[in-house]
C-alpha cells in the first residue's frame, strides 16, 4: 500500500477513485477467478465487495528456527479469512515459505516478501499466491520499489570492520528478478522508502556498535550514498508521502530512551523539530495509508515490563495534524499490537496482535470509530499487512 | 548478611560435629543389626547396594542404575542415560550436538549431574552437556529421581530435585599385576574417528591411578529427509519429500582425564582431573534457506577443566566424615563467520566461567534405628564475557543439609532438609542494564524439605512400597538474571513440589533368575517458573517468574535377568520401561497455551533393552519409542514433533589372546548399528537426527 503511494501521485489516485463507479469496480473484482478460490477459509465478516481491494495480505513472521512464516489473506469478495495460503497453493515448495517473514509489499500483480532467516525474497502471483521467484538476499529486511527495480535492505554487506558489518541495499531488476547491484549503507538497515527519486534507509544498528542513528539517503541511479542524516538511535520504519513527508520510527534502547517518531522534510532532507505532542508519540508499529496519513500504535507504559499496558492510536495527517486516541474497550483484547493497516477507501483499520508471540496471533478489523467489526486468528506473529487491488497496480 | 549466614552455617557445622562426637562416645560399641555400610569404597554403585541391603532383596529408596557393563558397551554415556524411564534426553543430533537431560519434566535446569559425588555446575545456563563424558571412565550411572538415600553426600545432592550420578570405577588389577593398558579405536558413520587409550597403574598397595585420553573427530555430515503432504480438495495429496545433508556439524575434541584412588587407615580418597577441548560447527535449525547461500559457518570452541577430590574417613561405627573440593573453569567461544556465511551477523562471544566448591559431610549413627547425615557446601561461581554491557556476575551459594534416616525394620524413613542461600553480585556500570531495572544485588534463599518412606511388609518377601514429598527449587541462572537486555535480576527461585508413591515387586524364582517390577506415580507442581516473554515490544523479551506447570507421571519398569555364567550357559537380561507424563502448562488462563502439554514432553514414551552374553559374545538391543510432542506449550501444528521409534544393536566379541583364561591380553571387537529402522526423526524441532548409522570399535588390552 505504501508502495502505491510511491507509484501513483495523489492526484491520479483521487481521480481513479472518484471516476470509478463503485459497482463497476465491484463487478470487475468479483469477476476475477483464482485458483485460491478453493481455499474456503473462515467466515469473519459479510463480504465487503464495495471496495477496490481484492485481498488484505497478512505476513506472519513465525517463530525463529521453526520455519513457520506464513501468508494469510482476507478475501473481500466473500469476507473469508484464509490461513497459510502460501503453503496451500505451493505444496511442493520444500520447507514452505521459510523462517521469519519480515516485510510484504505489492508490485503490480505480484507480492514480494522478505524471508529474513531464509535469505530469500519470495515473489508470488498476487491473484493466486503461486510462486514466481525466490531471489537470494541474505538477511533481507524490507522492500521498496522504484522504477524497474526493487530495493531490499539487508543486514548483510561486504564491509567488515573488526566485529562490525555494515548493511546494504540490494538492487533487484524486476524484469529478471535478479540482484544486479548492492550498495552499503549504515549498520543493520531496516525500513526503506522512496521519495523524489531518492531512497531513504533507516539504520537500526544493535550488533556490536550499539545503535545506529542515521538515515541514509541513497541515489538509486548513481547507486551511491548521498547523505547521512542523524535522527535517533535504533531506527525502524520509514514511510514517505508524495508531499515529501518522511516519517521515521525509532525503537529507543528499551530502558533509557523511549521509542519515538521523527519527521524529515524530503524536499530539503532536514530533520523537522518535533512538537511536544509528536515528542510524546511512542511506537510499537506504524503504517502510512495511500493518502499519506500515518497511523501509529504505541504505549505510554513502555517500561512497565509486566503490563498491562494501555495503547494509543496516533494519526498524523499529511499536514502534520496529530490526533491521539486511546484504545477503545473493543480493543482491550489486543495485547501486543504488532502491525497496522488502514483501508483508505472505507476507513477500516486492521491491527495484527502477536499475543505471546508463540501462539497464533489475531487480526482485528475496526471501523473508523474504532468499533470492532470482526477479529480472527492469524498465524504466529502477524507482523506485516498490505492491501491488494488488481486495478491499482500499474 | 553474607558473613552472618556464613557464620551461621559454620556454627551449624560445629554444632553437628559436637553432637556427632558425643554420639560417637556414647554409642561407640553399639551392635548393628542393620548395617549402614561402613566399609570403605569409592564406588557409589557398590555403596548404594550396601545401603539398600537393610532389607534384603528390596531396594529401600527407588533409584535406577544402568549396569556398568552396559555403559561400557554402548558408544557413549548419553546413549546409556537414554535408557532410564521418566527422562527426556534432549539431543540436537550428531556427534557434536548438545545433549541434556530433563528428569520428570521439571526442566533440565533441575537435573543435577554429579561426578563421583561432586556436582558439575554450569551457573551460566544450568545445563550440562552429557556428550562430554566418556564411558572409558564413567561406568556407573545412577538416576535418582527424587531423593538420594546414600550417606555422606554433599548438601547439594540432598537438595537436588533430581540427579544423575556418574561415577568412575577404581581400577581393579588381576593377581600379580600392577599395570593395565587399553587402546581403543572407534570409527564409523559421519567420518567419525576416535582413538583413546587408558593406562591404569597401582603405585603402591592402596594407591592406584588412571590416565585416559581420547580424541574424537567427525564431519558430522548425514542425510535426512524433510517432507510434508497436504490433502487436496479432490482427495489427492501434494507436497514435497526432499533429502538434505546436515552440514557444519563437524567436531574435533580432545579429552584427557586422570584419577587417583587411595586408601587411608579407615577410609579412602580419590581425585579426578579433567580437561576437554573441542572445536565444532553449529549446524543450526533446519529452515528454508536460499539454495545459493553458502553453508552455515557458526563455530563453537570449548575448553572445560576441573580438578576435584574427595576424602572419606570411616572413623568409627558411629561417625564418618567426608570432605570434597572442586575447582573448575569453562571457556566457551561462540563465533559466526559472516565473510563465509553472509546470512549471519558478526559475533565473537567469549565466556569464562570459574567455579570453586567445598563440601563437608558427616554421618552419625545415633542409634541402631537412627542415623543423621549432615553436610555443608559452599560454591563460588563467576562469569565473564566480552559482551557489551555485561555485568560480570559472581555468586556464592551456601548449602546446609541435615538428613535423618530411620530404619525401623520394615519401615525406612528419610527426613531431610536443606537450606540454601545464594548471594549474587554484579558490576553496576553505566552500561550495565541487567534486566533494565533492578540494580540491587540479590540474595536468594531456598528451603528444601523431604519426607520419604519405604515400607516392606514383613510378611512378604517380594513387595515394597515407597512414597515421598519434597520441595525443590532451582536458582535462576546467570543468563536468566543478567543476560544483556533479556535478563531480569529481580527473579526469584523456581519452586517445585514433588509427590510420589511407588511399589516394587522383586522375585527370584530361581537362584539365578530374577524378576523385578516397579511402578511409580508422581505429581510435580512447578511454580514461579522462569520463562521469557515479550514485553511491550517483540524486540524486547524479558525473563519472568510467571510460569506454572503440573506434571502427572507414571513409570512402569519390568526387568528380568538370568545370571548365566556367560560361558556355556548364556546370561541374559531384559528391561522394559514405560513412561507416561501429562505435563501441563498452567501459566496463564487467558492464553491459548493454557493447559497445553509443555515443550518436548511426550505423553507416552518407553524403551526396551535386552542383553545376551555368551562365550565372549555380547549383544545389546535397545529400542526407544516416543509419542507426539511439541516444541512449545502452544500445542499447534507448527510446533508439533512427530512420534518416533528407533533401535540400536550393539555387538561385542571379546577374545583372549594368551590362553588358559589367565592371559591379560584381550581384544574386544565391537559393532554398533544405530537407528536400525532408519527412522527420520527429530528430538528438538529443526534438528534432525541421523538415520541408520554404525560404528566399529577395536580395543586391545594388555
Amino acid at each position: 500500500m505504501k508502495k502505491l503511494t510511491l507509484l501513483i501521485s495523489g492526484t491520479v489516485l483521487a481521480i481513479l477513485v472518484a471516476s470509478c463507479d463503485k459497482s463497476q469496480v465491484t463487478n470487475r473484482i468479483s469477476g476475477i477467478t483464482s485458483e485460491d478460490d478453493s481455499l474456503a477459509g473462515v467466515n469473519v465478516a459479510a463480504g465487503e465487495t464495495s471496495g477496490p481491494f481484492m485481498k488484505l495480505f497478512v505476513l506472519n513472521e513465525g517463530k525463529m528456527g521453526t520455519d513457520n512464516a506464513s501468508l494469510d489473506f482476507f478475501r473481500y469478495s466473500n469476507g473469508r479469512y484464509c490461513r497459510n495460503t502460501f503453503k496451500m497453493m505451493n505444496p511442493d515448495i520444500s520447507l514452505g515459505l521459510g523462517d521469519v517473514g519480515n516485510d510484504i509489499k505489492v508490485w503490480k500483480n505480484t507480492v514480494w516478501m522478505t524471508i529474513n532467516n531464509s535469505g530469500i525474497v519470495e515473489v508470488i502471483n498476487a491473484i493466486n499466491e503461486k510462486h514466481l521467484a525466490s531471489i537470494t538476499v541474505p538477511s533481507c529486511r524490507n522492500i521498496a520499489f522504484y522504477g524497474d527495480y526493487a530495493y531490499v535492505t539487508s543486514y548483510s554487506g561486504a564491509v567488515y570492520g573488526g566485529n562490525d558489518i555494515k548493511g546494504a541495499v540490494y538492487k533487484i531488476y524486476i524484469g529478471t528478478m535478479s540482484v544486479v547491484d548492492s550498495v552499503h549503507v549504515g549498520y543493520q538497515p531496516e525500513g526503506i522508502a522512496e521519495y523524489g527519486g531518492k531512497l531513504y534507509v533507516a539504520n537500526g544498528g544493535g550488533f556490536h556498535t550499539g545503535y545506529d542513528n542515521t538515515l541514509t539517503i541513497l541515489d538509486p541511479e548513481g547507486g551511491s550514498e548521498t547523505e547521512n542524516l542523524e535522527i535517533a538511535g535504533n531506527l525502524k520504519d520509514v514511510y514517505a508521502n508524495e508531499n515529501g513527508d518522511i516519517w521515521i520510527s525509532a525503537l529507543g534502547d528499551y530502558y533509557s530512551v523511549h521509542s519515538g517518531l521523527y519527521h524529515v522534510d524530503g524536499t530539503t532532507n532536514t530533520l523537522i523539530s518535533r512538537s511536544k505532542a509528536l515528542e510524546d508519540v511512542r511506537v510499537s508499529c506504524m503504517t502510512m495509508n495511500a493518502a499519506g496519513v500515518v497511523y501509529v500504535i504505541g504505549t505510554d507504559d513502555e517500561w512497565n515490563w509486566k503490563g498491562p499496558r494501555k495503547y494509543n492510536l496516533y494519526t498524523i495527517q499529511p499536514g502534520g495534524d496529530l490526533v491521539k486516541t486511546e484504545f477503545t474497550s473493543d480493543m482491550d483484547a489486543i495485547t501486543t499490537p504488532y502491525s497496522i493497516c488502514e483501508d483508505f477507501y472505507n476507513g477500516n483499520i486492521y491491527i495484527g496482535d502477536a499475543g505471546d508471540c508463540l501462539n497464533p496471533g489475531k487480526i482485528y478489523c475496526l471501523n473508523r470509530d474504532l468499533e470492532l467489526l470482526w477479529s480472527t486468528t492469524a498465524g504466529v506473529d502477524p507482523g506485516h499487512m498490505i492491501l491488494y487491488s488488481p486495478y491499482y497496480g500499474i | 548478611m553474607n558473613k552472618t549466614a556464613g557464620c551461621l552455617l559454620f556454627s551449624i557445622q560445629i554444632f553437628l560435629l559436637t553432637i556427632s562426637a558425643k554420639a560417637w562416645e556414647t554409642q561407640g560399641s553399639d551392635s548393628r543389626p542393620y548395617d549402614f555400610a561402613v566399609t570403605p569404597d569409592s564406588s557409589l554403585i557398590i555403596r548404594e547396594s550396601r545401603i539398600t541391603a537393610g532389607i534384603p532383596g528390596k531396594k529401600l529408596m527407588y533409584s535406577d542404575t544402568i549396569p556398568s557393563g552396559l555403559v561400557k558397551r554402548l558408544p557413549n554415556v548419553a546413549d546409556a542415560i537414554r535408557l532410564f524411564s521418566g527422562i527426556q534426553l534432549k539431543d540436537y543430533g550428531g556427534i557434536g550436538g548438545l545433549k541434556t537431560i530433563n528428569i520428570r519434566s521439571l526442566g533440565s535446569e533441575y537435573a543435577d549431574i554429579f561426578i563421583d559425588g561432586i556436582p558439575v555446575v554450569n551457573a551460566q545456563n544450568m545445563q550440562v552437556d552429557l556428550g562430554r563424558f566418556s564411558n572409558d571412565i564413567i561406568n556407573g550411572i545412577r538416576l535418582s529421581e527424587v531423593c538420594n538415600p546414600e550417606d555422606l553426600l554433599t548438601a547439594k545432592a540432598y537438595s537436588s530435585a533430581a540427579s544423575v550420578f556418574l561415577s568412575s570405577t577404581k581400577p581393579v588389577f588381576k593377581q600379580g599385576r600392577t599395570s593395565d593398558f587399553r587402546m581403543k579405536i572407534r570409527g564409523g558413520s559421519f567420518d567419525t574417528f576416535s582413538p583413546s587409550f587408558t593406562l591404569e597403574h597401582m603405585f603402591v598397595k592402596g594407591i592406584s591411578g588412571r590416565l585416559n585420553a581420547g580424541f574424537v573427530s567427525s564431519s558430522g555430515k548425514y542425510k535426512f529427509h524433510e517432507s510434508k503432504w497436504i490433502k487436496n480438495s479432490n482427495g489427492t495429496y501434494s507436497g514435497y519429500d526432499t533429502t538434505m545433508t546436515r552440514k557444519n556439524g563437524d567436531i574435533s575434541s580432545f579429552r584427557t582425564e586422570g584419577q587417583l584412588y587411595g586408601n587411608t587407615k579407615k577410609g579412602n580418597w580419590n581425585t579426578y582431573a579433567y580437561y576437554y577441548d573441542s572445536e565444532r560447527g553449529l549446524p543450526g535449525a533446519v529452515v528454508r534457506r536460499a539454495s545459493d547461500l553458502p553453508d552455515k559457518a557458526d563455530r563453537q570452541t570449548d575448553k572445560d577443566m576441573f580438578i576435584q577430590g574427595k576424602l572419606t574417613e570411616y572413623i568409627s561405627n558411629v561417625y564418618s566424615l567426608s570432605a570434597s573440593f572442586k575447582l573448575s573453569h569453562e571457556y566457551l567461544r561462540y563465533m559466526t563467520n559472516p565473510e563465509s556465511d553472509p546470512q549471519s551477523m558478526p559475533a565473537d562471544n567469549k565466556y569464562n566461567q570459574t567455579g570453586a566448591y567445598l563440601s563437608f559431610s558427616n554421618r552419625i549413627r545415633i542409634s541402631r534405628f537412627w542415623k543423621i547425615n549432615t553436610a555443608a557446601d559452599i560454591q563460588y561461581d563467576r562469569l565473564g564475557a566480552n559482551l557489551t554491557g555485561f555485568v560480570y556476575p559472581r555468586r556464592v551459594t551456601e548449602y546446609a543439609a541435615v538428613a535423618n534416616t530411620f530404619n525401623l525394620k520394615s519401615l525406612y524413613i528419610n527426613l531431610n532438609c536443606t537450606y540454601t542461600i545464594a548471594y549474587d553480585k554484579f558490576k553496576n556500570g553505566a552500561s550495565s542494564q541487567a534486566g533494565g531495572f533492578a540494580k540491587s544485588n540479590g540474595t536468594r534463599k531456598a528451603f528444601s524439605p523431604l519426607l520419604s518412606f519405604s515400607y516392606a511388609p514383613p510378611e512378604s518377601e517380594c513387595l515394597s512400597f515407597t512414597g515421598f514429598v519434597k520441595k525443590s527449587y532451582r536458582m535462576p541462572s546467570f543468563n536468566d538474571l543478567y543476560y544483556t537486555l533479556v535478563g531480569n535480576s529481580n527473579l526469584e527461585c523456581e519452586k517445585a513440589w514433588q509427590y510420589g508413591i511407588g511399589g516394587k515387586y522383586l522375585k527370584s524364582p530361581g537362584a539365578k533368575f530374577h524378576l523385578e517390577n516397579k511402578i511409580e506415580i508422581y505429581y510435580n507442581s512447578v511454580k514461579d517458573k522462569i520463562v521469557a516473554i515479550p514485553t511491550f515490544s517483540q524486540f524486547r523479551w524479558t525473563m519472568f517468574n510467571i510460569g506454572k506447570a503440573g506434571i502427572t507421571g507414571a513409570e512402569i519398569n519390568t526387568s528380568v535377568r538370568y545370571d548365566g555364567t556367560g560361558k556355556r550357559i548364556p546370561a541374559f537380561g531384559a528391561s522394559l520401561k514405560y513412561t507416561f507424563q501429562k505435563a501441563t502448562d498452567y501459566s496463564d488462563p487467558g492464553n491459548s497455551s493454557y493447559k497445553g502439554q509443555i515443550p518436548y514432553i511426550p505423553l507416552h514414551s518407553g524403551s526396551l533393552s535386552a542383553n545376551v552374553g555368551w562365550n565372549g559374545w555380547n549383544a545389546d538391543l535397545c529400542l526407544f519409542i516416543s509419542g507426539k510432542k511439541w516444541s512449545s506449550s502452544a500445542n499447534i501444528p507448527d510446533y508439533e514433533i512427530e512420534p518416533w521409534k528407533t533401535g540400536d544393536l550393539h555387538l561385542v566379541k571379546e577374545i583372549e589372546i594368551t590362553g588358559n583364561g589367565k592371559g591379560h591380553q584381550r581384544i574386544a571387537i565391537g559393532l554398533s548399528l544405530n537407528n536400525l529402522f532408519n527412522e527420520q526423526y527429530e528430538i528438538v524441532q529443526g534438528y534432525p537426527m541421523p538415520g541408520f548409522n554404525y560404528s566399529i570399535s577395536l580395543e586391545y588390552r594388555f
